[in-house]
């Protein structure tokens, strides 16, 4: 976009840090565990052992052609909390998190809303769609998020939860402030970085 | 191939200049997916792999893929290859392409004048002159193991970055020297000068393993941050 002011993207970063909000997560069943502390600089290597479980989990839940809506989460869920989804139902949304610790410039949540645009997921080939809304102050500070996605694609009965990024407050806070973009997401993280993006355009 | 690329601009323009500096970088995004995507039954690697076009007699930007592609799987000895395996026949260069294909759209901007944007696509980005007040920008690399969390990022006022790894959970790359997957790292991210060449060194070395740390190192200009 054409801005004198910084990147959106930029924007959104420090607000949620700020408002301490996280995103909405629904875990992906074959999600790793955390392991060792994450690598220092380029050329260096980190500690942590390889987690082999990346694939042919066997919890694998059925396919669900129908929208799941995942609610916003705080940012006190932990990564390595498995959300109920690892079930072979359908992730049931998860519950809408108290107001962060650091208080908005203003306390209406919800005044402004907007949707980004529908957003296939691909990698390969397309096997779904997010959309998310955002939830900004009458100030146009973000403060929530939550995310609808659907699956169409039949063959790929292990797609039905996705793992959304969480932008967890230390994260956001000491990495995330200053950031421009991120590498290495999943297809479907990126997918909703573009809707979410497309909201926050809207703003 | 099959992703949207997004573009940042730092300069202070207007609409009008930023919205004709995207659509001609969108134009040739367009005009090389046509060239070379493997879902569409038209496209000129379809018709290589179809029989129907000799890879000789293909477009001049088709033959320097390919060419390219050729120097890479000798250089990689067969770690990179745009063949499933060895005796392979059908060809996919898709993941040389996709970095390709976006660094050269991306000569757009500069050429409309633009001297502080980044250009990103899949997670890999070319960027161009830092922010107009200065600054690097910064790029943060996903933690694969929990993508809320960063395992660092990177300063680049002008370069690429890439990283490869599995996009898809589940999903693995492949080795095509032994048809198994490759598992040593989760993810490798490439920062250097090209985003083509970002894009294929992270793809090379994250099929290589513990080997391509040390093999990327004859590519001046280019550094690596494997995570295990």
């Amino acid at each position: 976009m054409s801005n004198r002011e910084p990147s959106l993207l930029r924007r959104l970063y420090p607000a949620l840090a700020l408002t301490g909000v996280g995103l909405g997560l629904v875990n992906a069943l074959d999600r790793p565990a955390p392991t060792g502390a994450a690598a220092a600089g380029m050329l260096d290597t980190t500690g942590a052992t390889q987690n082999s479980a990346a694939g042919g989990d066997a919890s694998v839940a059925t396919t669900v052609p129908t929208p799941n809506s995942v609610a916003a989460q705080s940012q006190g869920t932990t990564p390595a909390t498995q959300a109920p989804a690892a079930t072979a139902a359908p992730a049931p949304p998860a519950t809408q998190a108290p107001a962060a610790t650091a208080a908005p410039a203003s306390n209406d949540c919800g005044a402004v809303t907007k949707t980004g645009s529908s957003t296939e997921i691909t990698w390969r080939r397309s096997y779904g769609v997010v959309q998310v809304t955002v939830k900004a102050t009458s100030a146009g500070q973000v403060c929530g998020a939550t995310a609808q996605y659907q699956t169409y694609d039949s063959k790929s009965a292990r797609y039905e939860d996705y793992a959304v990024p969480i932008l967890n407050k230390q994260v956001a806070s000491a990495q995330g402030a200053n950031i421009q973009g991120v590498s290495g997401a999943t297809a479907v993280s990126q997918a909703y970085q573009q809707s979410l993006q497309s909201a926050i355009d809207q703003l | 191939m099959g992703t949207t690329a997004s573009i940042h601009v730092d300069d202070d323009v207007s609409r009008e200049s930023f919205d004709a500096a995207a659509d001609a970088v969108h134009s040739e995004l367009d005009r090389l997916e046509a060239m070379f995507s493997v879902f569409r039954p038209d496209s000129e690697i379809s018709r290589i792999n179809a029989g129907s076009l000799h890879h000789l007699d293909a477009s001049p930007e088709v033959v320097d893929v390919l060419d390219a592609c050729a120097w890479l799987e000798q250089v990689s000895d067969g770690a990179f290859s745009i063949r499933r395996s060895r005796n392979a026949t059908e060809i996919n260069p898709s993941g040389f392409v996709k970095g390709w294909a976006a660094e050269r759209a991306s000569h757009a901007l500069a050429e409309h004048g633009l001297n502080h944007w980044y250009l990103g696509t899949g997670g890999d980005y070319v960027l161009h002159g830092g922010m107009a007040s200065g600054e690097p920008w910064r790029i943060g690399i996903i933690d694969p193991r929990d993508p809320s969390m960063l395992v660092g990022s990177v300063d680049v006022k002008s370069g690429a970055v890439a990283t490869s790894g599995t996009a898809e959970r589940g999903s693995h790359l492949w080795d095509p020297r032994t048809g198994e997957p490759a598992t040593a790292f989760l993810s490798v991210t490439v920062t250097g000068p090209s985003l083509t060449w970002c894009d294929a060194y992270a793809t090379a070395v994250f099929v290589m393993g513990e080997p391509g740390l040390k093999w990327i190192g004859r590519f001046p200009g280019y550094s690596v941050l494997p995570v295990r």
